[in-house]
């Protein structure tokens, strides 16, 4: 549906009525009205809002110029190009009739300028308001390497991206989200590396996007998402420049949103779950020790309660006689039969989990008393639950918060494995692994498959799953890439 | 209509697995742990059964793991067949015996004597016991004592057993560790007859086990004892040894020194001359040294092979001793010559397989001897005494 687009007119106490009934009822909207020295006919109205705008700027840029510039005999109608190219100081101006992007030019903080007799007006940027300083963000820290993080502001994050990639193949373009919240995103690709069919089917779904507002780049990444029911995650997400720069060289697409330090990255490989930018950072060797505990870790933390449950109810004759015995022992006069023992402490430990993410810090030394040693400890002396229980759930917890990037899915795994192997013993958790495998193998992200690169089959491209094999090693680019050949001169180091 | 589709046979599936699953589940706080049980005859022509079971309750907190505290307690039972004494253990107690975790099976040497096959036929059926596990003949007027025999080596009394049966075979070597599989092989073998672990009560410490000799059976019928020494010269026929010292006796009789057996491999080779079987026991030991207590000396290389030499012919006649000696006395073919002539000379088995107990008798066996000293341990020579 066609609208007419809102415009000024020629006249000055027609635009800035228009301007203030629009603002009606929000009391941040100043209106400032100046006049030349010399010629008292060149009125001028300025709006801003309170408190987004750098004072300095606004009062040196807008206001004195204009007061103090002798305008001689020009006609009304030039006075806007006059006032745009000689006059204002202001770093960035941009000259429209569109009601529109005037009102979206002073929320965000740049300062509307209107002249008495021009129909057009002028957006000058003045942009100051506070953003939080660079930090390392706390779910992504490193041993060693850069410590800087994104912040709430799209401007920041973009420099910060590009001032890793100086070369012109790195390409930004903007876009809108949200009808209410108008938010700014940004697309990022580097041009001669990126799977051009992954950015167009990315294109695609953003415009899909149809949601009134766009807080958090989450919002998006449900639209986008391959697989939008399931616990694993296709678009991935960091707050890290280095790592969107690293993901960028390797031929994905980044999406930046204004008000989030959160980035997307698409396509998501589910190894990308497992690789810290410390792998890079550090020694092959030991980031390959790394690599594989966390994937270690992983498959404990999926298997070892159901395999406990079914070990200890089903399979007996498995387990050697002294640990048979001590578990049987343990487990006298214990209420709650094995699998219901297991989710109850399985519960207590996500409970303590999640309330150590949002508790103050002044009362975390009592929780972790509270938690720890009462908790554990008195249930297992008032024969609530078995001392092997607490070992299994320790180590089933502890493996799981080394991959804090999948925790989501694998709670959620975990339990129905749990489930599973408490119906049929081992046999149930052997098709609970078979059947999360056969899901893993269905599922893409953006048309890669997700267990890529190992679905590939290819020796080369498994340099970076299991192990991170030597930089002089990694000579091609991942096999999506529009480029899966050489970025470096040969394989070896001379 | 598709959403209700996958709603239907998402709940048939949940149904199927519930509804078929759980047959196996079993608590293990609901189970007896049985490690070993005897196996005695009582009275009216019952078996008698003695399990011993895993205290469940001893060690009453998490902290708790001293020893001494009696680990296990004995269950008896009696019964009709094994199966019925075996069920008939449950009486009153709720618990359900659990066997995947039997070790030894300990039988009255009285009812080994009347044929051990019915009794091995339960424990062969059962799904749950291992066919890993140890079997003996008590010495002793039952078996159930020895069951109660406790052992320091562990407090569970059977784990002790087995652990005895293992370390014997690479310190000792003089008695056979035969596992049920064994056993049924033997059993079922023409050529060979069943050997069994005795154990008896140890004559220094009245209340622990020992094991002191092994049985042998005629088909499934326990016909004759053999002493530890003689144990150790059978096992040395049937290549069986892992281990062990081979005691050396100086020109009076009398014991002047000792060797280590390092490696030992013995090869029965059959010969079929006009009708007629022999036998070539070949036997190759590796040794080291280990002690010399009458005046030979050691330190040049002609003096070790006049002691190789001594040794071997000294292991020699001890072995021929110990194979005539089975040969006059009983008529079973422990060794399983029959064995290696079925699988050499199969016409000639064919033909005799029948009369092979009688034939053993006369049979003629060739014992020869090679002995290598490889070192003698930490000495090179003779450690000198003077004034």
């Amino acid at each position: 549906m066609a609208q007419q687009k809102a415009v000024l007119t020629f006249d000055l106490q027609e635009n800035t009525k228009k301007i203030k009934a629009l603002f009606q009822g929000d009391a941040t909207l100043i209106a400032r009205y100046f006049e030349n020295r010399a010629d008292s006919s060149i009125q001028c109205c300025a709006f801003y809002t309170d408190s987004m705008v750098e004072n300095k700027l606004f009062n040196e840029d807008v206001i004195q110029p204009i007061q103090q510039y002798p305008f001689g005999r020009r006609g009304a109608a030039d006075f806007i190009d006059v006032i745009a190219k000689c006059i204002t100081l202001s770093d960035s101006v941009d000259k429209t009739n569109e009601i529109d992007k005037l009102v979206q030019a002073i929320v965000y903080g740049d300062t509307v300028l209107m002249v008495s007799g021009c129909n057009e007006a002028l957006i000058l940027n003045t942009k100051g308001w506070l953003i939080r300083s660079i930090a390392e963000p706390e779910d992504e820290k490193v041993l060693r390497g850069p410590r800087e993080g994104f912040n709430e502001s799209l401007l920041v994050n973009l420099t910060m991206l590009r001032r890793r990639l100086r070369t012109t193949e790195l390409k930004m373009q903007y876009r809108v989200f949200g009808r209410r919240t108008q938010t700014q995103g940004c697309i990022c690709y580097l041009e001669g590396v990126v799977d051009k069919e992954v950015l167009a089917e990315l294109e695609n779904r953003l415009n899909k996007f149809s949601l009134d507002s766009a807080l958090d780049v989450n919002y998006l990444s449900e639209f986008i998402g391959d697989a939008p029911f399931s616990p694993i995650k296709t678009v991935g997400s960091t707050e890290r420049p280095d790592v969107v720069a690293a993901k960028l060289l390797e031929g994905r697409v980044a999406l930046f949103l204004d008000g989030t330090p959160v980035v997307l990255t698409v396509p998501h490989l589910f190894i990308e779950h497992f690789q810290s930018p410390d792998d890079y950072y550090l020694n092959y060797f030991f980031a390959s020790i790394g690599r594989v505990l966390r994937l270690i870790g992983f498959f404990l933390s999926l298997s070892t309660p159901a395999i406990y449950v079914a070990l200890v109810n089903f399979h007996q004759e498995i387990m050697p006689t002294p640990l048979l015995i001590s578990v049987a022992k343990a487990r006298q006069g214990v209420p709650l039969p094995t699998v219901f023992e297991a989710i109850l402490m399985m519960t207590v430990f996500e409970i303590l989990r999640e309330t150590g993410i949002r508790m103050p810090n002044s009362i975390g030394q009592a929780l972790s008393i509270v938690g720890a040693i009462v908790i554990g400890q008195s249930a297992v002396s008032a024969r609530l639950v078995s001392a092997p229980m607490i070992i299994v759930v320790g180590i089933t917890g502890i493996t799981g918060l080394l991959n804090a990037r999948i925790k989501g899915a694998v709670i959620i795994i975990r339990f129905i494995l749990l489930i599973l192997a408490a119906i049929i013993g081992l046999y149930g958790y052997m098709f609970g692994m078979m059947g999360l495998l056969l899901y893993l193998l269905n599922m893409s992200s953006f048309g890669v498959p997700v267990l890529s690169p190992l679905s590939t089959a290819k020796l080369q491209e498994q340099r970076d799953l299991f192990v991170r094999a030597p930089w002089w090693f990694m000579i091609r680019h991942p096999h999506f890439s529009d480029q899966p050949k050489e970025r470096a001169k040969n394989g070896k180091r001379s | 209509m598709k959403k209700k589709k996958i709603l239907l046979l998402l709940m048939a599936a949940l149904l199927v697995i519930t509804l078929s699953g759980c047959f196996d589940y079993r608590e293990l706080n609901l189970l007896d742990i049985v490690t070993g049980f005897s196996i005695d005859r009582g009275t009216q022509g019952n078996y008698h059964l003695s399990f011993e079971v895993v205290n469940e309750s001893g060690g009453e907190s998490s902290g708790d793991s001293d020893g001494n505290s009696s680990e296990s307690t004995v269950v008896e039972s009696d019964g009709k067949t094994i199966f019925d004494a075996v069920r008939n253990a449950e009486k009153g107690s709720g618990y359900k015996l659990y066997f995947s975790h039997c070790e030894a099976i300990i039988i009255s040497h009285q009812l080994a004597s009347a044929g051990i096959a019915p009794l091995l036929s339960w424990i062969n059926q059962d799904n749950e016991l291992r066919l890993s596990l140890n079997l003996m003949i008590s010495k002793a007027n039952s078996a159930e004592e020895v069951l109660k025999l406790k052992s320091p080596l562990n407090s569970i009394n059977s784990t002790a057993l087995t652990q005895m049966l293992q370390d014997d075979a690479q310190t000792l070597s003089k008695i056979p560790q035969i596992q049920l599989y064994e056993a049924n092989e033997e059993l079922a073998d023409e050529g060979v007859s069943l050997i069994l672990p005795l154990i008896d009560h140890d004559p220094n410490q009245k209340k622990a086990p020992q094991f002191t000799g092994s049985a042998l059976f005629k088909k499934d019928r326990l016909v004759g004892y053999l002493n530890a020494d003689e144990s150790q010269y059978l096992l040395m026929t049937r290549n069986a040894v892992k281990g062990g010292i081979i005691v050396l006796r100086d020109q009076q009789g009398n014991p002047g020194g000792s060797f280590e057996i390092k490696r030992l491999s013995t090869q029965i080779v059959p010969r079929v001359q006009k009708g007629k079987a022999e036998i070539a026991a070949k036997v190759q030991i590796e040794n080291s040294l280990g002690e010399v207590m009458s005046n030979k000396r050691f330190g040049t290389q002609g003096e070790i092979q006049a002691i190789e030499q001594e040794s071997e012919e000294q292991v020699k006649a001890s072995l021929q001793t110990v194979i005539h000696s089975i040969q006059e006395k009983y008529d079973v073919d422990v060794f399983g010559f029959g064995r290696t002539i079925s699988t050499h000379e199969p016409a000639y088995w064919a033909k005799n397989a029948a009369k092979w107990d009688t034939i053993f008798k006369t049979l003629p066996v060739q014992v020869s001897v090679e002995v290598k000293t490889s070192d003698s341990a930490l000495a090179k020579s003779k450690i000198p005494v003077s004034d």
